[in-house]
């Protein structure tokens, strides 16, 4: 049997870390949920999830700064991160910090769940 | 004639008719007389007109027409023709006619033929006449003349001579010509002028007589001496004398006739009449001296003419000693002459000598005329005698004398001037001798006039600028001025002066240029104020130049530093620094913000509270603080707050200036030091408060801007904060509704949920329209500029809103070929879906809305077309304004009024366009144009 598909979801809103695992669950992956950064490297390096979902407001060194520790970790910045933020003009910040995609909030789950998936399918 | 003569009379008509007709026509004078009386029965137009009597002659007899010829032979002749038969015949006879009641004399060569009938009777007498009167006269003249002219000249009153042919040869000469020459008659007739008389050569003469034989005009001479041997003596005859051409009939120059009249004897007379009013003139001159005498016993007294002159006295009457003498003084000499004369009179030890000098006023013609008398009193016993003596006119002597004097006045006052004046006054030859030096001169170039005068004048110019007097001097020379030359001269001490020049020639009284003055004025101290006026514009443009480098910093920091730095250098300080009147938790501290010239260590220390006394005046609000010498300065404890602890610097000279806010709050203060003493000054001080005064007001303007800074942040972490906030309700509310979406079936909940997701949809949209709007305005909407197909955003745009609504149909049509715009897409997709959903939302009663798109060179253009009620004119210009509604076409439809203002801000952003207007057939059109790629 197939691995299941694991993720890393990084918020500080309880509401929408039950939404994602809703729906993530829903599509068959393996949800994790962070309310806080602060220990990024040992969570993603802890759990080696297919994708990582971080979202722009997240105590206490916030998801710019996160995903750059994810991209400069050598063993870890091939995991992809999708960014998620309220703000849109985040988008173009958080590319700069190394994410691999952006979505804003709100957002439908069709649309994440597709992105979420062409994410995975782009790793080598 | 001989035809005539012959004739015969025949009475035959034709004959006779033709003889007529031959005596009418002949050119000379024909007439016939018939019978013994000579009644005229033919005479032609030509004797007619000798006659001179008129036409009505025929059938007069002769004698009744030329009654005057009775006294002559020719009746006689006539009558004698007629008896004898035989014709007479005369020559050039003379014959004194009356011709229009006037006599006069004709000559004429004449006939009187007889002539015969058929019986050789005469029975009349034929007269032919040629009038010769012309040929007589003339040549009589001739005969007459050439004699009459020869008499002329032998008889004339004056001396005549004529010489005949080129070579003068004399043919007459009368006897005052030989009287003038001085040779007897014989030895000269008949010879060339010139050889007759040698004496006369080489006078110019010949020439002369040359000359008019040559060209025929003739000569005058006035008064010529010439020279002669006349009679054995050399002598001089003037001569009045003319040279006149002498031509013969045909006009021809044969010789020369001269007319003299010796006037000798006048000149000579005339000569000597001029030398003797010469002489005259002389002495009247030499008796300019006029005589008195006075005899002083009988009291009369003596004046000749001369002095009688010299009074003005016209008269030849007596004169006395009190009328005429003491009256004739001029009033402002009388006193002292009659004084004078008393004198002599009353004491013979003066020996009587009179000796003096005075006006008169003349008598009758009110003359001034100066005297000069000397004369001698004669004693008998001890009394005067006798006065006499000579008077002399000297009135133009003592003129002289006055004019000299005033000449004199002139020259000393002039020479007061130009030894009193405050210029310096040199004059020199135009070979730079100096010729003069006043004292000013002296003053300024150190030079006394003895050492100067008769030195060249380059002592006093500088080696480099010798040129310049070579210049001057030929200005001079041709007569020029120099004015207001400046330039360097040097004194003795070797120091350079500022001199300011004018040069003008020093001209004599013939009008020669002599020399040059030369004034000078010294203009060092006029150099020094322009000197320091210049240093003074070069310190405003530095102050300029700092103030604008301050005024374009918002830094705080840095203004400071620049301020400290600008105002160290400009005041000349040692050290200089800025403190802020702000106080630390400690309490009475001022906070060093920049410093220049010293280490930071030193100005710590000059800001600790032990020093605050020192800065308290500044923060105190009593304005700039200057000191000479701070330790001997009272208010700052002469010094003592400035002692030195290892390095920190000396303070000798201080100043301070406080800078104070627009508010008048004093933000701080520039605190200046230097170890020596007085070096700062009243300008030093301006400028550091001119650069302190700016200095506030940049530093108002950072504090503003830092302000401003500041509540950017603070937008740009609300827009932050808003987006997180709102959204995240929003996203989850969101993401619930789809869960229940998910976990229920039954239709009529899973209708309410989807209304509920349209509603949390427009929300979101709501809510980011205001955070774009605030993005706007804090300047931070940002744009992903990038190459896309505008096409396909417009496809997916309509797809987007055709989804939502149900009752229109949306149709796009794209008429260009190629689409690829720049810009950010989402942010015009942005716009389109904006621009589509208001025409499905104020067209809610309409079905189509309409799409298209086309290409244009540089740009694409997009529009979209409702048919709804469209838009008043009168909003349509301001629909694109920030929460601006068109009302009341639309009560019931919500919105913020934001939509078109981003959509606005959006395409302007693009370097686009986007306007609306109304369609002819209702409805509204938005149009936006973008550029292409």
């Amino acid at each position: 049997m197939e691995e299941k598909k694991r993720v890393v979801v990084f918020d500080d809103d309880k509401d929408l870390l039950d939404i994602y695992s809703f729906i993530f669950e829903e599509e068959g992956w393996e949800v994790h949920t962070s309310q806080s950064c602060d220990q990024v490297l040992e969570i993603v390096a802890d759990l080696s999830p297919h994708l990582i979902l971080m979202d722009n407001w997240i105590p206490n060194i916030g998801g710019m700064a996160a995903t750059q520790l994810l991209k400069n970790d050598p063993q870890l910045q091939r995991i992809p991160v999708m960014y998620i933020s309220a703000n849109n003009e985040v988008a173009a910040l958080s590319k700069k910090a190394g994410a691999d995609g952006f979505i804003a909030k709100p957002f439908d789950f069709d649309q994440l769940m597709e992105l979420s998936e062409s994410l995975l399918n782009k790793q080598p | 004639m001989d035809n005539f003569g012959k004739a015969k009379h025949s009475g035959q008509p034709s004959q006779q008719q033709h003889l007529a007709a031959l005596l009418e026509s002949s050119p000379l004078p024909i007439g016939v007389y018939l019978g013994k009386e000579m009644r005229i029965s033919a005479a032609n137009k030509a004797l007619i007109e000798v006659w001179g009597k008129g036409p009505d002659i025929i059938g007069k007899t002769y004698f009744e027409v030329l009654p005057e010829l009775a006294t002559e032979d020719i009746y006689g002749k006539l009558l004698a023709v007629f008896t004898t038969g035989i014709p007479y015949d005369v020559q050039n006879q003379r014959i004194e006619l009356m011709v229009n009641g006037h006599p006069r004399a004709y000559y004429f060569n004449y006939s009187f033929t007889p002539l015969f009938d058929e019986n050789g009777e005469v029975y009349g007498v034929m007269n032919t006449a040629a009038d010769v009167t012309d040929l007589n006269i003339s040549k009589q003249r001739a005969e007459y003349s050439e004699q009459n002219f020869r008499d002329m000249i032998l008889q004339a009153p004056v001396a005549m001579c004529l010489l005949n042919g080129p070579l003068f040869t004399i043919d007459i000469a009368n006897t005052a010509m030989l009287d003038i020459w001085g040779k007897p008659k014989d030895k000269v007739m008949g010879r060339p002028i010139f050889q007759a008389l040698p004496d006369a050569r080489e006078q110019g003469l010949e020439k002369l007589m040359e000359e008019v034989y040559r060209t025929g005009k003739p000569f005058y001479a006035n008064e010529q001496p010439i020279s002669l041997i006349r009679h054995g003596v050399a002598d001089i005859v003037y001569q009045n004398f003319v040279y006149q051409p002498y031509r013969d009939a045909s006009g021809n120059i044969t010789g020369i006739l001269a007319t003299s009249v010796n006037v000798t004897e006048q000149v000579t007379s005339r000569l000597e009449l001029e030398k003797a009013y010469e002489q005259v003139q002389l002495s009247k001159k030499a008796a300019q001296l006029g005589t008195f005498d006075l005899d002083l016993e009988k009291g009369s007294m003596v004046w000749d003419q001369r002095c009688r002159e010299l009074f003005g006295i016209a008269h030849q009457e007596s004169v006395s000693y009190e009328h005429d003498f003491v009256t004739g003084l001029h009033p402002q000499d009388a006193k002292r002459v009659i004084q004078t004369i008393e004198n002599l009179y009353a004491d013979p030890g003066t020996k009587g000598d009179y000796d003096i000098d005075y006006r008169t006023v003349g008598a009758t013609d009110g003359k001034l005329r100066w005297v000069r008398a000397k004369g001698k009193v004669y004693y008998a016993n001890g009394r005067p005698k006798r006065f006499i003596g000579s008077v002399l006119d000297v009135t133009s002597q003592k003129e002289n004398e006055l004019r000299l004097v005033e000449l004199t006045e002139k020259q000393a006052r002039l020479a007061a001037i130009v030894s009193s004046s405050d210029d310096i006054i040199i004059s020199k030859t135009l070979e730079g001798t100096i010729t003069s030096w006043n004292p000013a001169a002296e003053r300024a170039f150190g030079y006394t006039e003895m050492e100067a005068v008769g030195k060249h004048i380059s002592i006093i110019i500088p080696p480099e600028r010798l040129d310049e007097e070579d210049y001057i001097l030929s200005q001079i020379r041709k007569g020029g001025k120099v004015d207001h030359f400046d330039t360097v001269r040097r004194g003795k001490n070797r120091k350079n002066l500022q001199l300011s020049l004018t040069v003008s020639p020093v001209i004599d009284d013939h009008g020669n240029i002599i020399g040059a003055s030369k004034i000078a004025r010294d203009i060092s101290a006029q150099v020094a104020a322009q000197q320091v006026s210049d240093k003074y514009t070069e310190r405003l443009e530095i102050l300029n130049m700092v103030i604008s480098a301050i005024s374009e910093e918002l830094d705080l920091s840095k203004i400071l530093q620049k301020v400290t730095d600008a105002t160290t250098e400009l005041t000349g300080a040692r050290f200089g620094a800025f403190f802020y009147n702000t106080t630390d938790q400690n309490g009475e501290s001022y906070t060093l913000s920049a410093h220049s010239g010293a280490p930071r260590a030193a100005f710590e220390i000059f800001g600790m509270q032990s020093n605050a006394t020192v800065m308290q005046p500044t923060f105190a609000g009593e304005g700039p603080v200057r000191v000479d010498d701070i330790a001997r300065d009272a208010r700052f404890a002469n010094g003592k707050g400035f002692k030195l602890v290892n390095g920190r610097p000396a303070v000798s000279s201080y100043m301070a200036v406080p800078v104070t806010s627009r508010d008048g709050r004093i933000i701080g203060g520039l605190f200046f030091g230097h170890p020596e003493p007085a070096r700062f000054t009243m300008e030093h001080e301006s400028l550091a408060m001119s650069v302190a005064g700016q200095a506030a007001i940049s530093m108002d303007n950072a504090e503003l801007f830092e302000q401003v800074r500041k509540l950017n942040d603070r937008k740009d972490e609300f827009i932050g904060l808003a987006s997180h906030e709102l959204k995240t309700p929003l996203a989850s509310i969101n993401g619930y509704l789809q869960i229940l979406e998910r976990l229920i079936e039954s239709e009529r909940p899973r209708n309410f949920l989807s209304k509920a997701s349209h509603q949390v949809n427009r929300l979101t949209s709501l809510v980011n329209d205001l955070l774009d709007i605030s993005k706007i305005e804090a300047g931070k909407l940002q744009l992903s500029i990038g190459e896309f197909d505008l096409c396909q955003t417009v496809r997916d745009s309509v797809e987007l809103i055709q989804h939502g609504a149900t009752k229109h149909t949306i149709t796009f049509t794209s008429h260009a070929d190629r689409c690829m715009a720049k810009g950010d897409p989402r942010r015009i997709e942005q716009v389109i879906i904006n621009l589509l959903s208001n025409a499905v939302k104020y067209s809610p009663d309409a079905k189509n809305v309409k799409v298209d798109l086309s290409a244009r060179p540089g740009q694409l253009m997009v529009s979209v077309t409702d048919q709804g009620p469209g838009i008043p004119n009168d909003k349509l210009k301001h629909i694109f304004s920030r929460f601006y509604r068109v009302d009341e076409n639309s009560p019931n439809i919500s919105g913020l009024g934001i939509g078109l203002y981003l959509a606005h801000e959006i395409i302007s952003r693009h370097n686009g366009e986007i306007w609306a207007e109304n369609q002819k057939h209702g409805g509204s059109m938005f149009t936006f144009t973008l550029p292409s790629q």
